[in-house]
């Protein structure tokens, strides 16, 4: 530091007017630039120096701001050789002697005055002065003064220019921030007016730093909404201190949630002059909290198990569904492996999955089973996907098991009804492939060595058996009836089995008996005298035997299948074998029933021709005993009437009359003679083919036969459409008309007779025939009675007649295979009679 | 026609009954005689009788009436060995007989009858029988359709 000696300091009226130059130049000057030049300019001014300069502290170290008229050398020197230190405090102007030593390369630096630029913090700047002539200075004493209060203005000046520019750039930075950032930054007055918003609050709400300036939240926002902000606003106010408030605002995309930060401003006195806030808008971090927790929500709640686990199979997360489906509670697992998963059977699984998921792959719908807590095995579907953090590192696995233990009970069920089904379809089309065997074969004896065989084919047994159920003296016994696949000397020389306890209930016709090892069988092993097969026996160890009983109930025996092998019948054989029982029981009956049918037809046509046979014996004897006694009966008339002719004297009247009953008696047994004669032939088939006649024309030749008797009685003959192929002989055909239309006439009533004769195809291939008349009628009771021989219900005196016109024309009927019967009759008002006749084929 | 034809005028017509029913046999003659031909009735009563009565005849009948219904040996069998014979093998014969059997009337046609007359059962009746025997008579082929 330079010694205050060499100071000197002049004084003059008007040595002032620089400083008064300084301060009026120094309040127009706006940068430190030209704050510095007015310096430098004020400095050379109160000073007659040659050059000058000015160094600002930068760094911890004064240097040169701006220099005027001083050459480098001057300003490098001194700024290297200047007495200040940055931050000393009481510095006092100095002046340096240069002439001497290093004048000569200080370009004539003769002298140079240094100045302090100090304020309360110490010295943080200097102004150096130049001189080439040493007495300038001395001459300058008072002028010291001068400069030391021009650079005392100046250190002020510099200052509050240094300040001023921190100040605006702190400003444009807190503008630049406010109107970059994301928040909404505003500023509101006690009263809740505007002193300032953002842009972004311009871009969220319209209303731009400019216009927002003395509204207020009423003016902005909605009632309501507006009422809330203000309330928290005076919150803040009321409190003194910050406040973290969630507002929500509605706006064009629905309202946006904000986390708004609150606090006071506090002017310097410490009162709360306004209400700052900085509202961040979570709406995103809202809407994925709240996807977070609906997912965790999900996870909960689902019904499947949803778990994660790290890469070493320690459980991380365990849901409900987890707990359910495994037994292990959350906190039994979360943290420990979840090895205790694994099914004894499969070890290396879930180890395998772990290592899959390490590579990125995933796994799903994965059918395994899983071990619960209870040791028992759950059916899942597990789908697992690998979980990242967020540079995307694979750290664990999610995984979702779904208990599918009902869907695969439901599927095994399935399984087992689908082969259960397949295995029926398959023993329903063989024994339907069996059925036509059996049931063509009518000798009973092939058909159970066929159904044996078939059989004992179909189940592959070694042998098979057909024991028929016998009843001999001893009571029940077992006949082996047919054997199959081995031959039948095998088993000579064995008794036939007996009703054991493995035989008997077969017999009985009790559900079949099937062993895997019949050896094993209590039922085998208890029967003496042997306790078990015989010795020399076939071996058997597979066994099956099942009944043959009919629909009836009959049991007719048993099928009886064995194999030396165990475990050989399965339930679908014996399902098959039972089949075949049935459809061999069934055979059985039909062959059975062939048999009796059979015979009973053999009777029927044994006693038919018996029938036949005794008939034509009758109807012979009745034949030739009707000629017979035609002779006679015929002898006794002539005789009568020759006695009565050839008398040659008078009869006396009692002789007279005895001879006229001979006569009438023989005259009348002659009738009958010829009546039964006429019935007899009338039961006698006409020979040859069927002819084809006309109904109309056989009808116009009974009316020409009748016409007299018509023609007596006035009856009239009406007909409806007659067919004209009637498969019956013509004389036949018109023996019924005839008789039929004669009885119309000689049965009338008081009244001409009218017969109507009609024909209708009734049924196929028959015609019926219907007489009508208006005659006397028939009474119920005696319908069926005029169509017996010689039967008449009226006397001979009244009708005359024999009364075998009706039963003849039955008969005629009859041996076409038609039918004559009395339709209707009302007495007093006429008969319908009724025949059908063949229509002549084709 | 080799047949002897009837003599009428010069012998009496010589008729063969065979009968064994007296009272037709009388009633027979009667219609014979009533025809007012002069003809020689003979009776035989049973179809042995017949067969040996035309053996032994010198000349064969004009007319043979025939019952069917005859001891020892039948109308039918009569018949037969006569239409097989060389001697009277054409004579007619009228079957007389009670029978109204359709297959008495066809095997007396088959085996060569030349009518067939059935007994009536009053007097009046046979008088039925004057035409069928007239008819015969005159011309013994056609017939027999009655």
């Amino acid at each position: 530091m330079a010694s205050a000696g060499q100071m000197q300091h002049p004084v003059g009226s008007d040595q002032f007017r620089p400083l008064y130059h300084l301060l009026s130049a120094l309040s127009r000057s706006s940068t430190l630039k030209e704050v510095i030049d007015t310096g430098l300019s004020t400095l050379l001014e109160a000073m007659p120096a040659d050059g000058a300069a000015i160094y600002l502290e930068e760094n911890r170290r004064l240097q040169l701001y701006a220099a005027r008229s001083a050459p480098c050398r001057w300003v490098n020197w001194a700024s290297q050789e200047g007495p200040f230190a940055a931050g000393e405090t009481l510095a006092g102007p100095m002046v340096r002697l240069c002439d001497g030593r290093s004048a000569g390369d200080l370009e004539g630096l003769a002298r140079a005055v240094f100045l302090p630029l100090e304020l309360d913090h110490g010295v943080f700047g200097q102004c150096v002065l130049f001189f080439r002539h040493a007495q300038k200075v001395a001459n300058e004493e008072s002028g010291i003064g001068l400069v030391m209060a021009v650079c005392a203005h100046l250190a002020l000046a510099i200052e509050h220019q240094r300040a001023e520019a921190e100040r605006q750039r702190v400003e444009h930075r807190l503008q630049a921030i406010l109107e970059n950032s994301t928040a909404v930054i505003f500023m509101k007055d006690r009263g809740g007016r505007y002193l300032m918003a953002n842009r972004r609050f311009e871009q969220l709400f319209g209303v731009g730093p400019e216009q927002v300036v003395g509204l207020t939240d009423h003016d902005i926002f909605p009632q309501e909404l507006a009422d809330t902000l203000r309330q928290n606003d005076l919150m803040v106010l009321e409190q003194g201190k910050s406040l973290a408030i969630e507002e929500t605002v509605p706006d064009d995309d629905g309202g946006k949630t904000y986390l708004s930060v609150k606090f006071p401003l506090r002017d310097p006195d410490g009162t709360i002059s306004a209400v700052c806030g900085i509202a961040t808008d979570i709406t995103e971090r809202k809407q994925l909290e709240l996807a977070q927790r609906r997912l965790a929500a999900i996870v909960a709640d689902s019904a499947d198990a949803v778990i994660s686990k790290d890469l070493n199979g320690i459980v991380t997360s365990w849901n409900a569904a987890a707990e359910r489906l495994f037994g292990y509670t959350a906190e039994e697992m979360v943290g420990n492996p979840i090895g205790v998963l694994s099914p004894p059977d499969r070890p290396d699984e879930m180890p395998g999955i772990l290592r899959k998921i390490q590579t990125g792959e995933r796994l799903s719908a994965f059918r395994t089973q899983r071990r619960r807590k209870d040791g028992t095995l759950a059916d899942i579907s597990l789908s697992v996907s690998p979980l990242r953090d967020a540079s995307g590192r694979i750290i664990g696995a999610s995984k979702i098991a779904r208990d599918i233990s009902r869907e695969r009970a439901v599927e095994r069920e399935r399984e087992e009804l689908l082969k259960r089904e397949q295995e029926a379809r398959k023993t329903a089309e063989l024994l339907n492939s069996i059925a036509p065997v059996l049931a063509k074969e009518l000798d009973e004896e092939k058909l159970v060595q066929a159904a044996t065989d078939i059989a004992t084919q179909l189940i592959g047994a070694e042998f098979g058996a057909f024991f028929r159920n016998t009843k001999g003296k001893d009571g029940e016994a077992l006949l082996l009836y047919t054997l199959s696949g081995v031959d039948k000397k095998l088993f000579e020389g064995f008794p036939m089995p007996r009703s054991t306890k493995l035989f008997g209930p077969i017999f009985r016709g009790e559900p079949p008996i099937r062993s895997d090892d019949i050896t094993k069988d209590i039922r085998h092993a208890k029967n003496p005298p042997y306790n078990g097969t015989p010795p020399g026996h076939l071996p058997v160890r597979s066994y099956l035997a099942v009944p043959v009983v009919t629909r009836q109930g009959e049991s007719l025996g048993g099928l009886l299948f064995a194999h030396s092998e165990t475990g050989r019948f399965t339930e679908a054989h014996e399902t098959i074998i039972s089949g075949i029982a049935a459809q061999t029981a069934n055979a059985m009956d039909n062959a059975r029933l062939f048999e009796q049918a059979k015979q009973a037809q053999e009777d029927l046509r044994r006693s038919n021709e018996e029938l036949r046979r005794a008939n034509r014996d009758l109807e012979l004897f009745a034949y030739s005993a009707s000629h017979d006694l035609r002779e006679p009966m015929r002898t006794i008339a002539l005789s009568a009437q020759l006695i009565e002719r050839d008398a040659t004297a008078p009869l006396s009247p009692r002789s007279a009359s005895f001879l006229a009953n001979i006569l009438n008696a023989s005259t009348r047994m002659n009738t009958l003679v010829d009546d039964l004669l006429s019935y007899l032939k009338a039961s006698k088939p006409e020979e040859g083919t069927l002819p084809s006649v006309n109904a109309e024309v056989v009808l116009a030749g009974v009316l020409e036969t009748l016409g007299a008797a018509m023609r007596e009685s006035g009856a009239t003959v009406t007909h409806g459409a007659l067919p004209d192929a009637v498969a019956i002989h013509e004389s036949r055909l018109s023996q019924v008309f005839q008789n039929l239309i004669a009885n119309g006439i000689k049965y009338r009533g008081s009244a001409a007779p009218v017969i109507h004769v009609t024909c209708e195809e009734e049924s196929p291939g028959w015609y019926t025939f219907s007489v009508t008349d208006n005659g006397v009628g028939i009474e119920p009771q005696y319908a069926e009675r005029i169509f017996e021989l010689f039967k008449r219900l009226h006397s001979r005196e009244q009708y005359p007649g024999s009364g075998i016109g009706l039963p003849i024309s039955r008969r005629v009927i009859e041996q076409y295979g038609g039918r004559l019967w009395l339709q209707y009759s009302v007495p007093g008002a006429g008969s319908t009679f009724c025949f059908t006749v063949p229509r002549q084929a084709g | 026609m080799e047949n002897p034809a009837p003599q009428l005028g010069r012998t009496r017509l010589k008729v063969l009954m065979v009968e064994d029913n007296a009272t037709d046999a009388f009633v027979l003659q009667e219609v014979i005689t009533e025809m007012g031909l002069d003809a020689e009735v003979e009776i035989v009563m049973n179809g042995d009788e017949a067969l040996r009565y035309i053996d032994r005849a010198g000349d064969c009948p004009a007319l043979i009436l025939l019952d069917l219904n005859l001891p020892k040996v039948s109308g039918f069998e009569v018949l037969k060995r006569l239409r097989a014979s060389d001697k009277c093998g054409r004579t007619p014969v009228i079957v007389v007989s009670s029978s109204a059997a359709k297959s008495d009337k066809d095997a007396s046609k088959e085996l060569g009858a030349n009518a067939y007359f059935q007994k009536p059962i009053t007097l009046s009746e046979f008088l039925n029988l004057r035409p069928v025997i007239e008819k015969v008579l005159a011309d013994p082929k056609t017939d027999f359709n009655d």
